[in-house]
Formats: C-alpha cells, sequence, structure tokens
C-alpha cells in the first residue's frame, strides 16, 4: 500500500527532511496569521525566499511551472495539516461538478466515525459537537439550515477564521486520527517514535501526546491515519530546499491515497514544521469574497 | 431563544450527566440556568484523609471557548494544600492546556483537553486531596509543613474542617 510505503521511506531515507534549518520557517511563518488566509499567487511565498537559498526559489518556480499557481496559508499554531486539510475537504466538495454526490459521500464517511471514536474509548459527549460542526458546515453546501446562508467561498472562509468552529472541526479530525491509530495497531505501531528524542512509543501514549494534543503538529502516521478515515487522496508537497545530487531541483511528493473511488488528491505544500494548501487557481474568486454575499 | 455555543452545548450536557450519575462525593452545577460558565461544586474530603468529614465549596470557571481550552478552579474559602494557592486556586495538570507549563515538569496526557470532562477535573481534585503532589507545589507553607510536619498539617487541617463545619 502506498501509504505504508511513503511512511517507510520517511523514516528510512528522509531525514535530512526533518533537519531543516527551522529558523527559516520561524521567520516566515508568524503566529499571528489568520487562521486560513485567502488565496495568494506562488509569487507572494516566492519573494520571501528571493534572498536567502535560491533552491527554495526554484521549488517554487518548480510548483508554479507543474500547475501549483496559489498559495493558501495556514496559521503555524500546530494545527496547520489539520486546519487545511479540512479547508480543502471542503472546498473540494464545495467546487465539485457532482456536488450533492460528494456532499453525500462524505456525510457518509463522517457518520460512520463515531463508531470508531466510541471503539477506542472516547464518550460520545465529547466529540459529538464538533463532528455536528464539521458535518453541518458540508451539509450546508446543498441545504442552507433555516437562518444560515448557503455555503459559498466566502462562508468557508470566515466560518475557518472563527477560532470556535475552526478548532472544533481540527479536534474531530484530531481525535479520528487518534481512533484510526488505535484501532490499526499493527498497520501503525512500527512507526510510532517520538518526533523530539526518536524513541519509539505505545500507541495510546503516542496518539494522547501527539494525536489528541492540540498543537501539535503531524507528521506522517498522523497523514496516514487520517487520509485513511476520511478515505481521500492526499499529495504533500515538500519544499525542502536541496536540490538532487545531480543538480537538478525539483519537488518531491509524498501520496496518501485512501480514496475509494478515483478522485483528484488535495494538495498541500509542506515547509519544515509547516503545511499550507496548494491551489491551481493564484487568487480568490472575489465575488464570493464580497461581504455582501 | 439563540443558539447555544459549542461551549453551553456541552456544559450543559455535562451537568445533564453529572445529576444524573454523580461520582461518590462529588456535588457540581451552574449557578443558574442563565450562566452555565460557573459552577459550584462541593466535594467530600476523602476517607483516611486529615480532609476527611469536610465539605469544600469551590468554584468552577469555564472559558467561552470551552472544551477547548479548560477551566479553573477555586475553592471558597481557601484550603491548606500543597497544591492549592493560598486564594483557593487549585494547580494541577488536568486544568492545564497543554504547551502551557507553568511547572514544568507534566507530561501532555495528564492535561487538559476536550477529551477529559468536568467529572474527570473533580475526581483528579479529589485524588489531589488524598495525595498530595510536592514535586508541584502551589502553596510553599503548605509544601513545607506537609513535608517536615506532617502532624502539625493534619492537625491545621483538621482544625479547618471543624471549623467549616461550624464546631
Amino acid at each position: 500500500m502506498d501509504d505504508h510505503r511513503a511512511v517507510r521511506t520517511l523514516y528510512s531515507g528522509s531525514s535530512d527532511l526533518f533537519n531543516m534549518n527551522e529558523a527559516t520557517i520561524e521567520d516566515t511563518i508568524p503566529k499571528d496569521r489568520p487562521l486560513i488566509a485567502p488565496l495568494a499567487p506562488m509569487g507572494v511565498l516566492r519573494a520571501e525566499y528571493e534572498n536567502g537559498n535560491q533552491v527554495f526559489v526554484q521549488q517554487i518556480d518548480w510548483l508554479v511551472n507543474n500547475g501549483y499557481k496559489g498559495i493558501r496559508r495556514t496559521r503555524g499554531d500546530g494545527d496547520c495539516f489539520y486546519r487545511s486539510l479540512a479547508f480543502a475537504y471542503v472546498e473540494r466538495i464545495m467546487n465539485s461538478e457532482d456536488v450533492d454526490l460528494n456532499v453525500m459521500r462524505a456525510i457518509s464517511t463522517l457518520e460512520a466515525t463515531p463508531q470508531m471514536l466510541l471503539e477506542v474509548g472516547f464518550q460520545e459527549l465529547v466529540f459529538e459537537d464538533f463532528l455536528d460542526i464539521f458535518k453541518d458546515l458540508i451539509t450546508r453546501i446543498v441545504q442552507p439550515e433555516p437562518g444560515r446562508s448557503r455555503l459559498t467561498g466566502r462562508v468557508l472562509f470566515d466560518t475557518f477564521n472563527n477560532a470556535e468552529e475552526s478548532n472544533s472541526i481540527v479536534m474531530y479530525l484530531r481525535l479520528l486520527t487518534s481512533a484510526q491509530i488505535r484501532l490499526a495497531p499493527e498497520d501503525f505501531a512500527p512507526f510510532l517514535f517520538h518526533p523530539e528524542i526518536g524513541e519509539p512509543m505505545e500507541t495510546v501514549s503516542f496518539c494522547e501526546n501527539f494525536v489528541e494534543a492540540v498543537g501539535k503538529e503531524a507528521d506522517h502516521v498522523q497523514m496516514t491515519a487520517l487520509t485513511r478515515a476520511l478515505k481521500i487522496n492526499v499529495n504533500v508537497a515538500y519544499l525542502d530546499g536541496h536540490a538532487r545530487s545531480d543538480g537538478v531541483v525539483t519537488v518531491d511528493f509524498v501520496k496518501f491515497d485512501n480514496a475509494t473511488e478515483p478522485e483528484e488528491p488535495i494538495s498541500l505544500l509542506y515547509r519544515p514544521g509547516h503545511y499550507d494548501i496548494l491551489d491551481s487557481k493564484d487568487q480568490e474568486d472575489l465575488t464570493s469574497l464580497d461581504p455582501l454575499w | 431563544m439563540p443558539p447555544r455555543s459549542t461551549a453551553q452545548k456541552r456544559l450543559l450536557k455535562e451537568y445533564q450527566q453529572l445529576a444524573r450519575d454523580p461520582p461518590p462525593g462529588i456535588v457540581a452545577g451552574p449557578v443558574s440556568e442563565d450562566d452555565l460558565f460557573t459552577w459550584e461544586c462541593l466535594l467530600e474530603g476523602p476517607t483516611d484523609t486529615p480532609y476527611e468529614n469536610g465539605i469544600f465549596p469551590a468554584e468552577l470557571k469555564f472559558p467561552q471557548d470551552y472544551p477547548l481550552s479548560p477551566p479553573s478552579l477555586k475553592f471558597d474559602p481557601p484550603l491548606l494544600h500543597p497544591n492549592i494557592y493560598a486564594d483557593g486556586s487549585v494547580c494541577i495538570s488536568i486544568l492545564h492546556a497543554p504547551g502551557e507549563d507553568p511547572n514544568q515538569y507534566e507530561r501532555p496526557e495528564e492535561r487538559w483537553s476536550p477529551v477529559q470532562s468536568i467529572e474527570k477535573i473533580l475526581l483528579s481534585v479529589m485524588s489531589m486531596l488524598a495525595e498530595p503532589n510536592p514535586e508541584s507545589g502551589a502553596n510553599i507553607d503548605a509544601c513545607k509543613l506537609w513535608r517536615d510536619d506532617r502532624e502539625e498539617y493534619n492537625r491545621q487541617i483538621r482544625a479547618h474542617v471543624r471549623k467549616t463545619l461550624g464546631l
């Protein structure tokens, strides 16, 4: 399975990905960004690296030349993988051709998840409100609730910038990720390492400390588990600032293929310690961002 | 009626559950229906401890983003205990969000997360009463007394208990 291979690759061959210059990232990803920013052209990101590592610049150019023209940045608060994924997940359903089918499919996947959480011992009380917020948001793509508008780009953007709703969705995805890891220990146990000291960890301890805990960044294990639980494909572009040994600059993608139906993957951009969303468009449909929607 | 916030919905559900199935020695609930964010609690002192026979009132204050952030808990009147500040505020891991660690020793799995609950907080406080954790002292005087002169520590608490019972 692809996702397993990806996990193995990670822990065997690419440790340099994790030893990169964190300072670069600290400088470029202040914590006071909006939770989710409007879509921006890649040039904005490129400008930040122009006076720094030129391999980053060339990798950004590579992405643009390969169709990734825009970036939607997220706050660097350790929840960025979950938040990016959730936003891109809902946005893709909203913009899909067969909206009704995709909403139905997403809701039916999500409705099967409480069973997983209950099975690993989470009380319904602690997660049902979070799930409702996520499900209601997706349902609103096709069915406006009384007194609330149908989901548009603007509403989606505002919802993900509302800390209560945004963090509730992030929390649900964390619990779902944890449940998936706990339910398939044989798949994940060999890959559960303490992210700072590298020691192997017990499943429950790993989940409590590095999955359920707010602000703890996701790594391959969490990404594998969550894409599996949501049955989606996600490609993560690694902007690592390293050229290949022959000097050619490309960008490696790590693919998490867990969709049960053929579908385009969600694309995320990883720089050490941070995830943003990649987009083929380089700007927002401004009418959808008009406050007078 | 305005739609309830996530915090209000969760607090109401936790209250219903605690009322239906209260843990022994614990009574807790919102001060009024209009303010779900402030709770009064009554905790019975654990048996075989100097707190035995005492009924200790405490106040839980919930933030607007509960359960994403933890509540605070304060004994009123303050209680002599190594892990309770002189003003009555309780200092235990489950009341601290991951990331904030005033004592630099807490493990994230002991801290607050939305999978915890008010019931778990109150049960942790009960076991804190029974077994102080001198590693994370909040009240230095109480810590010293507990460590160096347990008899005097016990005597002061029993005196406090008798006083609160009006004896």
